[in-house]
């Protein structure tokens, strides 16, 4: 049986021996692998860089008090980045699969088109949803933009949904029932956290106050960016991460409007821009 | 150098991808182009276009696509490129012939530098002065030369509606390109694109398996594919699914549910299908029909099976690449039924969300909700569609129940808009709609209405059945024209973003097969009204003109594609359709009598009077005088007019054409004949004149609005 724990084990190992530096997951909350610095900065620029990470995930409008089998509010990405992408990157992915303990020719393996976008981060990429007997259980991008404007290297991101191969790996129907390590649940390990996160997501939480707090932290950020100031992209990319997932609960409270959405959107987009114009230009000076 | 005799040889190039985005690949095959005045797929059209801008002919060729490779082939490519001439212009004549006609020096000297002679010159005019010309051939290279370049060329010009990179050899693509393969004849060639050489090889694709297989030759490799078990042509794949997805509905007494756009899709994610099927969990049969079949189709591109009274039964049909073995198919099937257990989980989970608000509360959600940049939010359309709605009541004589329910249909038609379900799968809107107004109490039929104002989608798609749905349905649209125009938006030529010709002719089959009759232009007036500030003052001038000619071009193409003679049409909708119906109608009428007689009169009555008036100026709409008569005739022309007017006017009321055409025809046709022969009209008397033109102003002025029968060919 290959517990949770091993799965993030094998990973970490098959792509240690490829080359990637394995990190450490981002503390704060994020919508998926890319926000981490790892990805968000590690894809600008010319230098090579490959790295590999679980990344803890909050979408809290996918939240389904744990009665679904295949979705939560909170899950856990396994993310490489690979800059430059390597001409056998798809070989190296199905790799990994068989290396985590999956048989591929059991199963119908596919890669189904999905041009992938984050409003938030100005990023696109194009690629597909990697299919398992029709269940995505990975997205894989081939990174054109980022912060709105064009890579160069083309970076290609891997994102495993390692709940849902583990369920392949595990023979079961329901993620909850995963077992993270030899006697240890998922369920037991996650599901009051995910039943009361989503209680909070959809009726406990403070629309004001998430507003208010949305407004501060844009503040913050741009106090930091601001020229003559600080200068200070990194924690102003915190500041960034943390209006987006507060306007992710906005979303999941039904606290923004249809026509104030995009709004929102742009002016996360506009400080990520930010961040990562500032990055370069440090990079270029140094 | 010894000439070997070289002959023509096919061409094999095949362009090995990473998974092509399969909905591109079904748009490239399902909207061919035209090219050289015949129509063909895309693709086949760029390879043409390369071919005869490299000069090298043959004989026929095709091109293939699967999710992992485009393939190339041409049958009979000359071994040389065709020869090209063309004549350079050197000198006017007048400088290079002296003029007793001898070469100049000039002309020598540059002949010279061209290592050319006198004899590969002629003489030619070039805008309206003799010039000498000399003949400049493009040299002739070998196929095998010239493929490498053609294939380079071909790939870049392949202009995809959308690229990427994923290397930094400057090649943009749907996905990337791993392979390469290239045969002239016998013979693989090297050829690069980007980083990429060349090479004898192509790949088969199984479970996550990447098999190489060498390639002996263009035999060989068809060979292969069919030993893989690849489909390679796309029309002869889709057939094969197609074959096996009704063979495996028929195992569980069930029909496919038929969604064209999904059977294009999974055409492209397979090259080698196989279908297998599995059942889903019977309590999801309480969700719409439509919930299950869109949620099956869209994201997990699975298909439905319907039994013998259209309901869906628990079980869906999936294509694999690839045939599997009985046991793991087994697994992978098992598998697929929690995955869409799980995804209608999900959508039972949106519809119960979803009914714990009421549209009609929803609604104020509505003003976030754009319309149109310009005119407006979705809740002051919805507003709008309750204004008009009633008008357009009231024009029809609807009992006020009726308009009421109308209203509330327009009221709550866009509330669907913000559903969850609606935000997953947007083109359940409508259908949305009538699901939870159901489930909110509403009336029946307003929540029919609701659910049928999308119709029709396109021009095959059945209409409304519902008298309030379609009224709705022609209002929604309606509304999108009016604001498109009042801001500017009309369609061009070749870009009709807003689907607008698709709307009007949508309200046209909508007016005339629901026998909805009213003024399509008073209720344009009346919506442009609702529309106030939203219209633009440059547009709103004009705008009744520009939407006459909008909807008459549209019209004429509906009546003509649904078997009206083409002159009839014009000749009806010639006479005005601001009533569509009406004139539908009289088209009618007029179509079954086209072959009688007195329709041929009633004709030429037309064609005399109006020869005759063309030139007329003055004040034609005045009634003749009776005092002004000169000759018997006119009195005659005159009284048989003053006689047949009443009954043409009731058979007219009455919308009885056959016996108004056949009335007008036996009161002038005849004496029309004889008056013309005998009676001057442009007489040199003034007052005389204009009496005869208004009396045959008048005469025609009785059939006018039937239809202009000078438009009739009566050859």
């Amino acid at each position: 049986m290959v517990t949770f724990q091993d799965l993030i084990a094998k990973l970490s190992d098959y792509w240690a021996k490829k080359g990637c530096a394995v990190l450490q997951p981002y503390d704060l909350e994020v919508g998926a692998g890319t926000f981490h610095p790892a990805t968000f900065f590690g894809v600008l620029g010319k230098d090579p860089w490959n790295a590999a990470y679980v990344q803890p995930t909050r979408r809290p409008t996918d939240g389904r008090f744990a009665e679904n089998p295949l979705r939560t509010q909170s899950y856990y990405q396994y993310q490489v980045i690979l800059k430059p992408s390597p001409d056998d990157v798809q070989d190296l992915y199905l790799d990994s699969l068989r290396s985590a303990g999956l048989t591929l020719r059991d199963h119908d393996v596919r890669f189904v088109q999905d041009d992938w976008e984050s409003p938030t981060l100005g990023a696109s990429g194009l690629g597909w949803e990697v299919w398992f007997d029709s269940l995505e259980i990975t997205q894989f991008t081939y990174f054109q933009q980022m912060a709105g404007s064009a890579l160069d290297p083309i970076s290609c991101e891997i994102t495993y949904g390692l709940e849902r191969i583990a369920m392949f790996l595990q023979g079961k129907r329901d993620l909850f029932e995963l077992e993270w390590s030899k006697g240890l649940s998922y369920g037991s390990l996650r599901k009051t956290f995910e039943v009361e996160h989503c209680r909070y997501n959809f009726e406990e939480s403070d629309g004001e106050m998430l507003h208010r707090l949305f407004e501060t932290y844009e503040k913050e950020a741009k106090r930091l960016l601001e020229e003559p100031g600080p200068q200070l992209i990194f924690p102003a990319y915190e500041y960034t991460l943390k209006m987006s997932h507060v306007f992710n609960l906005l979303d999941a409270r039904g606290a923004v409007s249809v026509n104030e959405r995009p709004a929102y959107i742009a002016r996360v987009r506009n400080l990520a821009k930010r961040c990562a114009q500032g990055y370069l230009l440090r990079q270029g000076k140094g | 150098m010894k000439k070997v005799k070289q002959k023509s040889e096919d061409v094999l190039f095949e362009i090995g991808t990473e998974e092509l985005p399969a909905t591109m690949l079904a748009d490239i095959y399902e909207n061919p182009v035209s090219y050289g005045g015949s129509e063909m797929n895309w693709l086949e059209a760029r390879l043409r276009a390369v071919f005869e801008e490299k000069r090298i002919a043959f004989k026929a060729c095709r091109v293939w696509a699967a999710p992992r490779r485009i393939v190339f082939w041409l049958e009979g490519a000359a071994p040389l490129q065709t020869p090209k001439e063309d004549w350079i212009r050197l000198l006017p004549k007048d400088d290079a012939y002296s003029s007793e006609g001898k070469p100049t020096e000039k002309l020598l000297l540059i002949l010279e530098r061209r290592n050319a002679s006198l004899g590969e010159t002629k003489l030619s005019a070039y805008q309206n002065k003799e010039y000498v010309f000399i003949r400049k051939s493009e040299p002739v290279r070998s196929a095998s030369q010239v493929l490498p370049e053609i294939f380079d060329a071909l790939l870049r010009s392949l202009s995809f509606s959308k690229t990427m990179r994923w290397d930094d050899s400057g090649i943009y693509f749907p996905r990337p390109i791993r392979s390469l393969l290239c045969f002239y004849g016998k013979k693989s060639f090297s050829c690069r694109v980007g980083r990429l050489a060349a090479a004898n090889k192509t790949f088969f694709f199984r479970r996550g398996e990447r098999i190489s297989s060498t390639v002996k030759d263009i035999l060989s490799y068809f060979k292969s594919l069919r030993r893989g078990g690849i489909i390679l042509n796309p029309a002869e794949r889709k057939e094969a699914i197609r074959k096996k997805l009704e063979a495996a509905a028929k195992r569980f007494k069930g029909r496919l549910y038929q969604d064209p756009f999904l059977l294009n899709e999974v055409n492209f994610l397979v090259e080698s299908p196989d279908v297998l099927s599995a059942p889903f969990q019977e309590e999801f049969l309480k969700l719409p029909m439509e919930v299950l079949t869109v949620s099956m189709a869209r994201k997990q591109r699975l298909f439905g099976l319907l039994d013998e009274k259209g309901k869906v039964l628990p079980r869906f049909l999936a294509l694999l690449d690839g045939a599997a073995a009985e046991k793991q198919k087994k697994g992978i099937s098992r598998n697929y039924e929690h995955v869409l257990d799980a995804k209608l989980q999900d959508s039972l989970f949106f519809y119960r969300e979803d009914c714990k608000t009421p549209l009609q509360k929803k609604r104020a959600e509505l003003k976030g909700l754009i319309f149109l940049k310009g005119a407006g939010s979705m809740l002051e359309k919805t507003e709008r569609l309750v204004h008009l709605a009633g008008r357009a009541g009231e024009w029809l004589g609807w009992p006020r129940e009726k308009r009421e329910i109308l209203e509330r249909a327009c009221f709550l038609s866009k509330s669907d808009l913000l559903t969850q379900m609606v935000g997953e799968f947007p083109e359940l809107q409508g259908i949305m709609g009538r699901y939870y107004a159901l489930e909110n109490g509403e009336k029946e039929e307003a929540a029919l209405a609701v659910g049928e104002q999308y119709l029709p989608r396109t021009a095959q798609d059945r209409l409304p059945q519902t008298m309030t749905g379609a009224l709705l349905s022609v209002l929604d649209k309606t509304d999108l024209i009016a604001a498109c125009f009042g801001l500017g938006l009309e369609p061009s030529s070749s870009l009709d973003p807003y689907g607008l010709r698709r709307s009007a002719v949508g309200i046209l089959r909508i007016l005339i097969d629901r026998r909805l009759d009213f003024s399509l232009f008073r209720l344009f007036q009346e919506n442009q009204k609702a529309l106030g500030d939203c219209i633009q003052k440059e547009m709103s001038g004009r705008m009744l003109e520009r939407l006459e000619s909008f909807f008459g071009d549209r019209f004429e193409a509906l009546l003509v594609d649904r078997g009206f003679r083409v002159d009839l049409v014009q000749a009806v909708l010639g006479s005005g359709f601001e009533h569509p119906y009406r004139a539908y109608e009289r088209l009618e009428c007029l179509s079954k009598i086209t072959g009688e007689t007195y329709f041929f009169q009633a004709c030429k009555v037309a064609e005399r009077t109006s020869n005759i008036l063309k030139a007329a100026r003055g004040a034609l709409s005045r009634p003749p005088d009776p005092s002004l008569f000169v000759e018997d005739l006119e009195r005659e022309v005159f009284r048989s007019y003053d006689r047949c007017r009443q009954a043409v006017l009731e058979a007219k009321d009455a919308r009885d054409f056959k016996r108004a055409t056949s009335l007008y025809a036996e009161a002038f046709f005849d004496i029309l004949g004889r008056f013309f022969e005998k009676v001057f009209v442009n007489a040199d008397d003034q007052a005389v004149r204009e009496n005869r033109l208004r009396l045959l102003g008048a005469v025609r002025s009785l059939y006018a609005d039937v239809a202009d029968l000078t438009k009739i060919d009566l050859r």
